[in-house]
C-alpha cells in the first residue's frame, strides 16, 4: 500500500501549481545569487610577496583589545549598536547621557579623549580608499585603538561588561564573543590552499557556498508545500472518505511528508549537481582531483535535515490548526531562524541553517564539522519527532478527537 | 455475531449536548433503514459505527469486533458519507483507484476492480472526468462505488439519495439492494420513499433515542386505522391543518383530496385508509415516540 | 449602504478577526525586537520597512477566505448584489487599520526622540505596505488559493531582504537608503493589482 500511495502523492504534486512555484523561485535565486560570483581566484595557488592573503581569526589579547575599542569607537560615532537580545537583530541607539558614559569607559580604557580617538580614526581612513559598501570602509587596512598601557585584559573585559550594561544584551562587545581577526601570511594561505585541494577537492568547498545559499530557501519555501498538501483534504471536504480507508495514520502521513520531502529535495540536488560542474573542470584544470559526490554529500549531510523539518513542522501545524495561520506562524519562525544567525561562516551551534557564506575556509570547517554533525543530527531527529508528532495528530482527528472548541463540528443528523 | 452490527446501550455527548442515548440496535444481514428527522442522531451513529467518532460510552461490535479496533473495522467497512466529495483534480478514475489503494488493495485487485465499479456505477463514460466537473449525480455513483469496491462485509450510506433526480435516486436504490444481497447495508436517509423501496427493517431515530425498530410492516400496523383520506374544499384546508396532521394533499379546482392522522374519524366523510411508511412515520413522531 | 456595511461586519465577524488579532500579536512583538529611541530618518525608515510593511502580507492575503470554498463563492455570486460591494468593505477594513499602524509606529518614534519626517514617512511606508498586501491579495484573488497568496508576497518580501538588484522602483526598502521615488511606481502598481486581479477573478 506505501508505495502506490507514495507514487501517486508525487504525481499529485507535480501537477500541483505551489510546486512550481516552488520549483521557479528555487532555480531563480540559487542561480542569480551563485552565478554572479567568480571564486576560481581562491583556487589558484597563492604566491609569495603578494599584497595581502586575507584574514584569520586571532587569540591575541592585544589584537583583541585594539579591535574591540575600534569598534566601539565606530559606533559611538555613528550612535547605532547592532545588537542580538532574542537572537533578532536590533539596532540600539543611545541618548546623550548614555553616550557620554561610553565615551567615559573609552577615555578609562585609552587614556584619550573621545575627540582625540575621532581624530585618529579620520587620520587612519583619509590615508586609504574612502570607497563604501553600504557603509562599510573596504581600505585594505584595519583601524585599530590602542588601550592604555596599564590596562589589563580582565580589566578590559569588566569595562566591555558595563558597555553591554548601557547598551543591552547581544551587542558584539560581550565579553564571551570579544574577537578580532589579522592578516594571514602566505604560509598560511599556502596551507588554506592545500587543505581546500586535498580536503575539499575543490568542489566540497564550493558546495558548501551552495548549502548556505539554498538552506535559506528552504526555511522557508517548504512551509507552502507541506500546508498547501495537509489543507487539501479539507479543501476538497475528502477528510471523512480518507479518514474511513483502512490505510493506517502511519502510511497515509508517511506517504504524504515523503512524497513532498523526495519532491522537494530532487530538484535541490539536481541544480547541486549542475553548479557543481563547473567546479570539477576548474578543480581538473589546476591538476587537483575533485570530489565528484561533493554534490550529494552535501546536500543530503548539510541541508536534507534542514528541508526535512521544515516540512515537518508544516505538516504539523497545519493539521493542528486546520487552516492558514499554520503558514503565517511558520513564516515567522522562519524568519526568526535567519535572523537568529550571528555568523555568516561557522559557529553552527543549534542554528537550522549553518551559514558558510564563502568558498574555503577549510581548515575552519573542519575544526566545526563535529558541531556541525551534531547540529545536523538534532535537526534530523527534531524531524522525525514532529513527523511522529503528526501521524498522532492525524489519527487522532481520524477517530473523531477534535483541537479547537472541544465540539465536533461536523455533527449533524 | 459473524456478518452484523451489534449495539448495546450506545450513548454520545458532545459537550452538553446528548447526541446518543441508550442506543440498542441489533443490525442483521441485508437492508436496514435508520430513519430520523435533521438532529436526530442519525450521521452520529454512522460515524461510530465507521469508527469516525468515539462513543461516550456503550458496546458497538462490526462482525464481531469491538468498534476500538479501528483498522480492523475499517477493513471491513465502507462510508459513503452525506456529503462526498474528492479532489476536484482528480478524475473519476483516479479518485477511485486513489481510494482503492487507501483500501489496502494490491495493483492487479485494482486494475480489475476499479473498472469494473466504474461500469457498475454507470460512470464509465466519464471515467476521465474531473471530480470538480462531475453533477452530483456523478459524485454520489463515484461514491458508491468507492464505498464497495474493496468488498467490504458492511456499508453504510448516508443521505445517498439527497439532490438526485427520480430516475437516478431509482438506479441507486436497485444498486443498493444488489450490494446488499451477502453484507450489511445500513441506510440513513429521511426520505421515506428509499425506505419503503429498499427496507425490510428499519429503526426511527429521534433526539438521540431510538423510538421504534422492527419491521416496514410492523411500522404499518401502528398507523392502521390512524389515517383518514377525504375530500374538503379548498377553502377548508388552513382550518383542517390546525387540527389535523396532513400526510398527502391533491387539489383539484376548488377541492382537495387529503390525507390525515387522526386517533379518531376527524370528518363525517373521510373514510380510513391503508397508511404507508410515510403515514406511519408521521404518526409516530406524533406520538412522540411511544410505540 | 446598508448592506455592503452588513457584508463588511459579516466578513470581521467570520473571517477577519483572527487575522486582526494575529496583527495586533505582531505588532506588539516588535517592541521586543526593535529600538524606538533616538532614531534618525534611515533608522525610522528601517523600522518601517523591515518590520511594520510586512503587517500589508497579513491583512491583504486573507480577504478572500471565505470564497476559498467554491461553493460559496458561486452562491455568492448568484445573489443580486455585484461581488465588488462584497470585497469593498473587506479591503477598506484593511486599509484602515494598516493607516493606523502606519500612523502609530512613527508616532511612538517621535515619542522616543525620533528626527524624522513624519508625513513622507508615512506615505513611503504606506504605499509600501499597500504594494506588498497587494501581491499576496492578487495571487489569493486570480488563484482563491490563500496560502498561495502568502507564498509569493512573503518570498517577494524575502528576496528583497537579500538585495533586489532586479526590481528597480519596486524595490522594498527603498527609504532605508534615502530614496522616495518608489512612491508613485508602487501606489499605482498596487491599485492596478488590486482592481485587475478582482476584475479577473470575476470573469
Amino acid at each position: 500500500m506505501f508505495f502506490p500511495l507514495f507514487f501517486k502523492e508525487c504525481r499529485q504534486i507535480a501537477k500541483s501549481l505551489v510546486y512550481y512555484l516552488y520549483l521557479i523561485i528555487l532555480v531563480l535565486f540559487l542561480t542569480s545569487q551563485l552565478s554572479d560570483g567568480d571564486w576560481s581566484d581562491r583556487l589558484t595557488e597563492p604566491k609569495p610577496g603578494q599584497e595581502s592573503y586575507g584574514f584569520k581569526e586571532s587569540e591575541d589579547e592585544t589584537l583583541i583589545m585594539e579591535s574591540t575599542l575600534a569598534e566601539l569607537v565606530r559606533e559611538t560615532d555613528w550612535n547605532s549598536y547592532a545588537t542580538y537580545p532574542f537572537m533578532f537583530y536590533k539596532e540600539v541607539t543611545l541618548n546623550d547621557s548614555e553616550l557620554a558614559e561610553i565615551e567615559q569607559i573609552l577615555f578609562e580604557c585609552t587614556g584619550k579623549s573621545f575627540e582625540q580617538l575621532l581624530d585618529e580614526m579620520d587620520a587612519h581612513f583619509s590615508g586609504y580608499d574612502q570607497s563604501t559598501m553600504e557603509g562599510a570602509p573596504i581600505s585594505g587596512q584595519t583601524f585599530l585603538v590602542e588601550p592604555a598601557e596599564d590596562l589589563t585584559f580582565e580589566e578590559f573585559q569588566n569595562a566591555m561588561k558595563r558597555v553591554c550594561g548601557i547598551i543591552g544584551k547581544g551587542s558584539a562587545f560581550e565579553p564571551e564573543k570579544l574577537t578580532a581577526s589579522e592578516p594571514k601570511t602566505y604560509e598560511d594561505a599556502l596551507e588554506d590552499y592545500r587543505a581546500l585541494c586535498e580536503k575539499d577537492k575543490v568542489t566540497g568547498a564550493y558546495m558548501r557556498l551552495f548549502c548556505d545559499y539554498a538552506g535559506i530557501m528552504l526555511v522557508i519555501l517548504p512551509i507552502f508545500l507541506g500546508a498547501t498538501r495537509c489543507l487539501r483534504d479539507k479543501r476538497a471536504d475528502a477528510q471523512q472518505v480518507i479518514y474511513a480507508r483502512a490505510a493506517s495514520s502511519l502510511q497515509v502521513v508517511g506517504s504524504r511528508y515523503l512524497a513532498n520531502l523526495f519532491m522537494a529535495f530532487l530538484p535541490v540536488v539536481l541544480i547541486a549537481f549542475l553548479l557543481q560542474s563547473p567546479y570539477l573542470y576548474l578543480a581538473r584544470t589546476n591538476g587537483v582531483a575533485p570530489d565528484v559526490l561533493a554534490f550529494l554529500k552535501y546536500s543530503v549531510g548539510w541541508l536534507l535535515p534542514t528541508l526535512m523539518v521544515t516540512l515537518a513542522l508544516s505538516f504539523v501545524l497545519t493539521e493542528l490548526i486546520g487552516n492558514v495561520f499554520a503558514v503565517i506562524l511558520q513564516v515567522f519562525w522562519s524568519f526568526a531562524c535567519i535572523a537568529l544567525e550571528t555568523s555568516l561562516v561557522g559557529e553552527f551551534g543549534f542554528h537550522l541553517e549553518p551559514r558558510w557564506n564563502t568558498v574555503g575556509n577549510t581548515q575552519s570547517f573542519f575544526a566545526q564539522l563535529g558541531q556541525l554533525a551534531i547540529n545536523r543530527l538534532f535537526y534530523l531527529l527534531l524531524a522525525i519527532l514532529l513527523f511522529g508528532l503528526t501521524v498522532l495528530i492525524f489519527d487522532r482527528k481520524r477517530k473523531g478527537g477534535v483541537f479547537w472548541h472541544g465540539k465536533n463540528s461536523k455533527s449533524r443528523g | 455475531m459473524e456478518t452484523g452490527i451489534e449495539i448495546k446501550n450506545l450513548s454520545k455527548q458532545f459537550g452538553k449536548k446528548q447526541a446518543l442515548s441508550d442506543v440498542n440496535l441489533t443490525i442483521e444481514r441485508g437492508m436496514f433503514g435508520l430513519l430520523g428527522p435533521n438532529g436526530a442522531g442519525k450521521t452520529t451513529l454512522m460515524k461510530i459505527i465507521t469508527t469516525l467518532t468515539k462513543k461516550s460510552s456503550g458496546e458497538v461490535r462490526i462482525c464481531g469486533i469491538p468498534v476500538e479496533e479501528c483498522k480492523r473495522v475499517r477493513q471491513i467497512t465502507g462510508y459513503l458519507p452525506q456529503d462526498f466529495s474528492m479532489y476536484g483534480n482528480m478524475n473519476a478514475y483516479e479518485a477511485l483507484d486513489y481510494l482503492a489503494v487507501l483500501s489496502g488493495m494490491e495493483k492487479e485487485e485494482r486494475k480489475k476492480l476499479v473498472p469494473e465499479m466504474l461500469e457498475k456505477v454507470n460512470l464509465t463514460e466519464q471515467k476521465r472526468t474531473k471530480v470538480r466537473a462531475m453533477s452530483g449525480g456523478m459524485k454520489r455513483r463515484l461514491g458508491i462505488a468507492q464505498a464497495i469496491i474493496h468488498n467490504p462485509k458492511v456499508i453504510v450510506v448516508d443521505e445517498p439519495t439527497a439532490g438526485l433526480d427520480p430516475e437516478e435516486r431509482v438506479r441507486f436504490r436497485n444498486l443498493l439492494c444488489e450490494v446488499a444481497k451477502d453484507r450489511v447495508v445500513i441506510l440513513s436517509t429521511h426520505i421515506v420513499g428509499d425506505i419503503e423501496a429498499t427496507c425490510e427493517r428499519i429503526a426511527v431515530l429521534n433526539n438521540g433515542s431510538i423510538i421504534f425498530d422492527g419491521t416496514v410492516s410492523g411500522l404499518l400496523k401502528l398507523a392502521e386505522g390512524k389515517v383518514y383520506s377525504a375530500e374538503v374544499s379548498t377553502m377548508e384546508l388552513p382550518k383542517l391543518r390546525e387540527k389535523y396532521q396532513i400526510t398527502g394533499m391533491l387539489t383539484n379546482g376548488s377541492l382537495t383530496h387529503v390525507k390525515m392522522i387522526a386517533q379518531t374519524k376527524p370528518l363525517p366523510e373521510a373514510k380510513a385508509c391503508a397508511p404507508d411508511v410515510e403515514d406511519a412515520y408521521m404518526y409516530l413522531m406524533q406520538q412522540g415516540g411511544v410505540c | 449602504m446598508e448592506r455592503i456595511v452588513r457584508a463588511g461586519v459579516s466578513f470581521l465577524k467570520s473571517s477577519y478577526i483572527p487575522h486582526l488579532l494575529f496583527t495586533f500579536l505582531f505588532c506588539l512583538a516588535s517592541g521586543g525586537l526593535m529600538s524606538f529611541r533616538n532614531l534618525d530618518e534611515r533608522q525610522a525608515a528601517q523600522v518601517m520597512e523591515m518590520y511594520v510593511t510586512f503587517a500589508g502580507i497579513l491583512l491583504l492575503t486573507p480577504l478572500f477566505l471565505p470564497e476559498g470554498n467554491r461553493e460559496i463563492w458561486q452562491l455568492e455570486k448568484s445573489k443580486e448584489m455585484p461581488m465588488w460591494q462584497l470585497y469593498l468593505p473587506r479591503v477598506l477594513t484593511a486599509l484602515v487599520v494598516m493607516a493606523a499602524l502606519v500612523s502609530i509606529f512613527p508616532l511612538i518614534m517621535k515619542q522616543g526622540g525620533g528626527t524624522f519626517d513624519y508625513g513622507r514617512l508615512w506615505l513611503g511606508a504606506f504605499v509600501e505596505m499597500l504594494f506588498l498586501g497587494s501581491i499576496g491579495f492578487a495571487v489569493s484573488a486570480i488563484t482563491n488559493q490563500t496560502v498561495l497568496g502568502y507564498m509569493l508576497a512573503v518570498i517577494y518580501y524575502a528576496v528583497n531582504m537579500g538585495g533586489g538588484k532586479y526590481l528597480g522602483k519596486f524595490a522594498l526598502f527603498q527609504m532605508m537608503k534615502g530614496s522616495y521615488g518608489f512612491i508613485v511606481p508602487m501606489a499605482v502598481s498596487a491599485c492596478v493589482l488590486m482592481v485587475g486581479s478582482v476584475l479577473l477573478r470575476e470573469r
